[in-house]
């Protein structure tokens, strides 16, 4: 059984901030991780490794960069990494990827399950994996917290909202998974030798993965992001101070300056 | 010695004076290991309210110390009687500016350690002190303690790292206390009272637990921007072999040079086990090193990597090899280091159900030279186990003070727990080392000081505090007990 896991190198999003002149994100000197989801995708499968027997192929697209989550991916316990990367697919919007990270896929062919992280922190979108499975066509069961394979089928927990389901799909199938599935493991200190040392990264272009140009990068992306800002805060925070008594006393008489007592 | 409490009621500032029957004094009542009992709290706003204030405790003889955010684990930051006065709202940077010397930030005292640190790397450099509580502790505490932390093990304590200070005196009067160009003061990880070798006072002063006069400012000299580095937790078998891992690693691997080197042993681990996010390890898995490498680039991070893999391959096996847990990005190594303080922090938990039953942790960090310190080691686990209580030993052992502790349920056992505190730290100053080696003495170990030092020795510092303190009011308790009343 082949298990393509996707996953995103995304800015730290606890250490970033954004120009509130430019309304673009800070990235000078923010660390780059993989994306906290994506992490859960991957330990997902290298459980189902363990119990069943796989091979796991992480695939990313990404600047050259993006070789360094492709690293910690194979020192968790990967066996494989592939990065797309090519100019052309700068600029790709959640369908462009999709569609890109598909040629990819229909590429490598042989593989029974794709596992992503239900959304990247840095576009909280939640869309370009039901997109993969779409361009695909393929079953997708998406907000899993747990999976078992039986057959040639999975079984997964989708849990949205207060609804639960138990999903069953035909292999092979997309999954799309929440922090709630497992802790992510630490990568050993063998495995980051053997990261770096023994594995290598397949790096693929738009030509590689024979993706159609107008369906790629820029051109191939139906939607733009406009402007980026950081959310006003209308309502402003008061402090008072004094004594217990008149704090109290303070307080009230906003609330019921405001109808609200 | 002999000062009225209504007096303090004529104290006069503009921020007013949380009096004893206040409930908000609740919160100022403790630190970590300690209850005591401020008489009032007033938490000052600026300079000039603590020169007042202190002009009038001097005049009036009322007791007064000073607290940042009372993580001590000594009760230094604690008062048994008088006016507590709270710096945390005397904080920020003022300056960080370059001179012929160096790179320095100029901090007022109540500024939060990790906030301290953020604000100078967003300037481009790195001060690396920083003790387990940085999230909570000020700058103003750790040099009154001469703080360490887990990445002294490279970059050693405060000390090392303040150039000037400006300190108020009991009546009021401003000294400023600088170090000389190219002056390097001492490393040595001995806290106990006073720096008996002192030729600065501003070492007299660092580390004197705020007996000898109020730290209004410091100017703190910074290291150019901070390297990335590793996290790592090598897993042993037992106690002994994560020590002699650690002894071999600081005495004769001179290739290696951690910024961390910490020992988790079999106790400290069970506790660790109860942080959330802790992984399941295998149970022959009996104890850790906690330690961080630095690095340059990709390709000097992986030669680390290899270094430390050929070790502890070397040393403990392929299969305990394989299961190193390595961070190396942000989070990850911000996790390894909440589970490392899960350790103190369960501890103080379980120590504190049992002060009801006159129980508690009994902590301590008595030190001795690394070419001792197995011996050391053997002492303190022939004695922790003859005890019958539950113990622990983690944290600095590369700098050969570990932190000890017991767990007593009862005065009975807290009795047993101060016993074997005494012999080990009887048997660490006979092996050349001290009783305190971070946390210092405050008030809970000054009956330790005698362990350590003649009676002329304590004789010279308690004539070092009159010359500074003539009518003994800042931090009445800490080092010495308090002179009768």
């Amino acid at each position: 059984m082949n298990i393509i896991v996707t996953i995103k190198q995304v800015p730290d999003t606890n250490n970033i901030t954004i120009d509130p002149e430019t309304g673009t994100l800070n990235r000078e000197g923010v660390p780059a991780i993989i994306n906290p989801e994506d992490k859960n995708a991957l330990e997902a499968a290298l459980t189902l490794k363990e119990k069943h027997g796989a091979k796991v192929i992480v695939l990313s697209m990404g600047p050259p960069q993006a070789e360094k989550a492709l690293r910690e991916a194979l020192a968790m316990g990967a066996d494989e990494a592939i990065l797309l990367s090519d100019r052309a697919f700068a600029g790709a919007d959640t369908w462009a990827t999709a569609y890109t990270l598909s040629c990819a896929v229909k590429k490598i062919k042989d593989y029974s399950l794709i596992i992503g992280g239900r959304q990247a922190i840095d576009g909280d979108t939640a869309q370009t994996g039901p997109q993969l499975s779409e361009c695909l066509k393929i079953p997708q069961i998406t907000y899993v917290q747990d999976v078992k394979v039986e057959g040639d089928t999975v079984l997964a927990k989708s849990v949205f909202g207060n609804v639960r389901r138990m999903v069953q799909a035909k292999m092979p199938a997309l999954l799309t998974v929440t922090k709630e599935m497992n802790e992510p493991r630490y990568s050993t200190i063998r495995g980051i030798a053997t990261a770096y040392r023994e594995k290598k990264i397949t790096v693929w272009n738009s030509k590689d993965v024979d993706a159609k140009p107008m369906r790629i990068g820029l051109p191939g992306s139906p939607t733009q992001v406009r402007k980026t800002f950081s959310p006003k805060h209308e309502r402003e925070g008061k402090v008072f101070a004094g004594a217990p008594g008149q704090l109290a006393n303070d307080l009230l008489g906003v609330l019921v300056d405001n109808n609200y007592v | 010695m002999v000062w009225n409490y209504k007096v303090l009621k004529s104290l006069e500032v503009n921020t007013p004076v949380i009096p004893k029957d206040d409930e908000r004094i609740e919160t100022y009542s403790e630190d970590t290991m300690y209850r005591g009992s401020p008489d009032a709290v007033l938490i000052a706003r600026d300079e000039r309210e603590i020169t007042e204030t202190l002009k009038f405790c001097n005049k009036n003889k009322v007791p007064i110390t000073f607290c940042g955010t009372q993580t001590s684990m000594t009760g230094a930051s604690v008062p048994d009687e008088g006016l507590l006065v709270s710096t945390e709202l005397i904080e920020g940077v003022e300056d960080i500016y370059q001179n012929e010397n160096g790179t320095f930030a100029v901090v007022k005292p109540g500024t939060v350690t990790a906030l301290f640190q953020k604000e100078v790397a967003n300037a481009g450099y790195f001060y690396p002190v920083a003790p387990t509580s940085r999230d909570q502790c000020r700058i103003g505490s750790n040099i009154s303690t001469n703080a360490t932390g887990e990445d002294s093990y490279k970059y050693g304590p405060v000390r090392e790292y303040v150039q000037s200070i400006d300190i108020i005196m009991p009546d009021g009067s401003k000294r400023v206390l600088t170090r000389e160009p190219g002056e390097h003061p001492t490393w040595v990880r001995n806290k106990a009272g006073y720096l008996v070798e002192w030729g600065n006072p501003i070492d007299l002063i660092i580390g004197s637990e705020g007996t000898l006069g109020f730290i209004s400012r410091a100017t703190i000299k910074l290291l150019p921007k901070a390297r990335p580095f590793f996290s790592a937790l090598i897993p042993f078998r037992s106690n002994w072999d994560a020590l002699n891992f650690a002894i071999d690693t600081n005495l004769n691997d001179k290739d290696l040079n951690p910024r961390t080197l910490e020992l988790i042993d079999s106790g400290a681990l069970k506790l660790m086990k109860t942080s959330r996010t802790f992984p399941e390890i295998d149970e022959e898995i009996g104890s850790l090193l906690y330690i961080k490498q630095e690095y340059d680039d990709d390709e000097d991070f992986v030669r680390w990597i290899e270094v430390w893999l050929k070790k502890i391959t070397h040393t403990c096996g392929k299969d305990l090899a394989d299961q190193t847990m390595v961070a190396f990005t942000y989070n990850d190594q911000e996790i390894f280091r909440l589970w490392r303080h899960r350790i103190p922090e369960a501890a103080n938990e379980i120590g504190r159900k049992y002060w009801k039953n006159a129980g508690g942790k009994i902590g301590s960090d008595w030190w001795a030279p690394m070419d001792k310190l197995a011996e050391m080691m053997r002492h303190f686990y022939l004695v922790a186990d003859a005890s019958g209580l539950p113990y622990m030993g983690y944290a600095h052992i590369g700098c050969g003070h570990p932190h000890t502790n017991f767990l007593s349920q009862n005065a009975v056992e807290k009795q047993k727990a101060l016993e074997a505190l005494a012999s080990c730290c009887r048997k660490a100053v006979e092996l050349g080392g001290g009783v305190a080696g971070e946390h210092g003495i405050g008030k809970i170990h000054t009956d330790l000081m005698p362990i350590q030092y003649s009676h002329d020795i304590i004789n010279k510092m308690k004539a070092w505090k009159r010359e500074y303190d003539p009518n003994w009011i800042l931090g009445r308790g800490n080092i010495f007990e308090a002179p009768n009343t």
